[in-house]
């Protein structure tokens, strides 16, 4: 699907969003153009090629939050953010270096 | 994409990082059979040199027994050298069936299945028997195989403090809602040594409705009175669900691995566990051997019982000589460094005075917790084992450690 248009909507001047309310306010932009557009992009056909398949689907809005260190990466779905980093708790405490020995 | 310059350049540069941070893995060359005393060459062209090993999984000194040769023999001439199928195609033997039927009445369970691996059976097993709807609650030191088979798996995904049993009592009570609960645990802990809380976790189990999972592959065919593993010396035969353990350590140390426990479960992994059934079967030598380890285990208790004695005197020189020793039970003694550094340079001058040890430090261990791990087996003779403390203490004194506390120790390396 390729978009047709873009809208820049300016920040007031001396706002210093931080990186995750830069992320929180694309993801809501984006949220507001998903819905807005439902027949936009290639999603519906997707969707329906899934079904064909025997799926039965369901999208829902949450919250990814991801970890780094050095090579080192977890990343972590929920539906509150909440959710999403509990989950993202466990899988770096999953493996955790320690003991984990021949 | 072909390997370009740059990507080679890519590998080349994390490789040389791991070499300066001190982390890459060397082979040592051994040119002989395992055994107490093994023949090394190390590094590449140096002489070869004869050393007493305090490092390898044999521990009831099988891996090198010659009925277990004669048997892997028979069973390359009467069965054939591989199979050339997975098991569910054409790779499945009268053998194997012998064998998995011989670990189920070893075990104490009620039915087995072979994989290649303790690794692979770790790497399935969850993914076979649980789902989205359910919750596995592991130990924070499994097994990194068990890691991955968590990760395999669409359950839910949790873990309580190393042996902590209030803390896993807790996640029980939180995980209630979910479906169906598996506690997973290893049975004897790697770098420790130290045994899991069976008892308990089972009576928490039980109390919970919850399944048990216990690698045992650091306990099958030495720990508990007859061998049978962390479940019979914790006095819960017959009480934990799964059980996965391996023929690579001490029933024989080639390779293979099995899930044993409850029939429906096993089940589910002959149908379900893809490490099963997209590998190909172990092969028949190895599963002959594999009987005759099991016919050797099974025929008395003392060469567990020599390990057993082999260890208490192991732990017994060392506390006498004033190194610091993690307690504990299992043939798994580590001798606590603290410091990486001091643990690589020993296990160095400890190679140089015919003792094959290693050192283990970050991110194998936690930091500050740097240790060289010694590992009994019972085919060390006194003989080996009094040669061993002689070096240890040589090495010891060499670097000033004997008698150290842990501050001590820290404070003699410096930052």
């Amino acid at each position: 699907m390729r978009w047709a248009m873009s809208i820049e909507v300016p920040l007031p001047e001396g706002a210093e969003p931080s990186p995750s309310e830069r992320d929180a306010l694309e993801a809501l932009l984006r949220a507001m153009v998903d819905l807005s557009h439902p027949d936009a992009g290639a999603w519906r056909a997707t969707a329906r090629r899934l079904e064909a398949d025997g799926w039965q689907l369901r999208c829902r809005l949450g919250w990814i939050a991801e970890a780094r260190r050095g090579r080192e990466s977890e990343q972590a779905v929920g539906r509150s953010r909440d959710e999403a980093f509990e989950e993202l708790l466990t899988l770096t405490e999953l493996d955790q270096p320690a003991g984990h020995s021949a | 994409m072909t390997f370009s310059d740059v990507l080679r350049q890519r590998y080349r540069d994390e490789l040389q990082a791991l070499a300066e941070a001190g982390l890459l893995k060397q082979e040592r060359t051994i040119c002989s059979a395992q055994g107490a005393e093994i023949v090394v060459e190390f590094p590449e062209g140096a002489p070869h040199k004869h050393v007493v090993n305090l490092c390898s999984n044999n521990y009831l000194g099988l891996s090198s027994h010659p009925d277990v040769i004669d048997a892997a023999q028979q069973g390359l001439l009467n069965r054939g050298y591989g199979l050339s199928s997975v098991r569910f195609i054409c790779g499945t033997q009268d053998l194997h069936h012998d064998l998995e039927r011989r670990l189920t009445i070893f075990l104490g369970t009620e039915d087995s299945l072979l994989f290649p691996s303790c690794m692979d059976a770790n790497a399935g097993v969850f993914e076979a028997v649980m789902g989205e709807a359910d919750v596995l609650i592991a130990d924070r030191l499994v097994h990194a195989s068990i890691v991955d088979g968590m990760r395999l798996c669409k359950a839910q995904q949790d873990t309580y403090k190393h042996s902590d049993m209030a803390h896993l009592e807790e996640k029980l009570q939180f995980h209630q809602d979910k479906r169906a609960r598996l506690i997973i645990t290893d049975g004897v802990f790697s770098m420790d040594g130290d045994l899991a809380r069976l008892d308990r976790i089972v009576e928490l189990a039980q109390r919970y409705d919850a399944m048990v999972c216990v690698d045992d592959s650091h306990a099958t065919g030495f720990i508990g009175r007859t061998g049978r593993g962390t479940h019979e010396h914790c006095g819960v035969l017959g009480r934990v669900d799964l059980i996965t353990t391996t023929l690579g350590k001490a029933l024989g140390g080639a390779s293979g691995g099995c899930v044993s426990g409850r029939r429906e479960l096993v089940e589910m992994c002959r149908q379900r566990a893809r490490p099963y059934l997209f590998s190909n079967s172990v092969p028949p030598m190895i599963v002959a051997a594999a009987l005759e380890v099991l016919k050797l285990v099974q025929a008395g208790t003392e060469r567990r019982d020599k390990l057993e004695v082999n260890t208490r005197y192991w732990r017994r020189l060392l506390r006498e000589a004033g190194f610091d020793v993690k307690p504990g039970e299992s043939p798994i003694v580590p001798v606590m460094l603290y410091d990486a550094r001091l643990a690589q340079l020993m296990a160095r001058d400890l190679y140089d005075e015919g003792v094959y040890v290693v050192g283990f430090f970050f991110p194998v261990v936690p930091k500050g917790q740097a240790r060289i791990r010694t590992q009994l087996s019972a085919a060390h003779e006194r003989h080996h084992l009094d040669a061993a403390i002689e070096a240890f203490v040589k090495v010891g004194r060499k670097h000033a450690v004997l008698g150290k506390s842990r501050q001590e120790l820290l404070e003699l390396v410096g930052p």
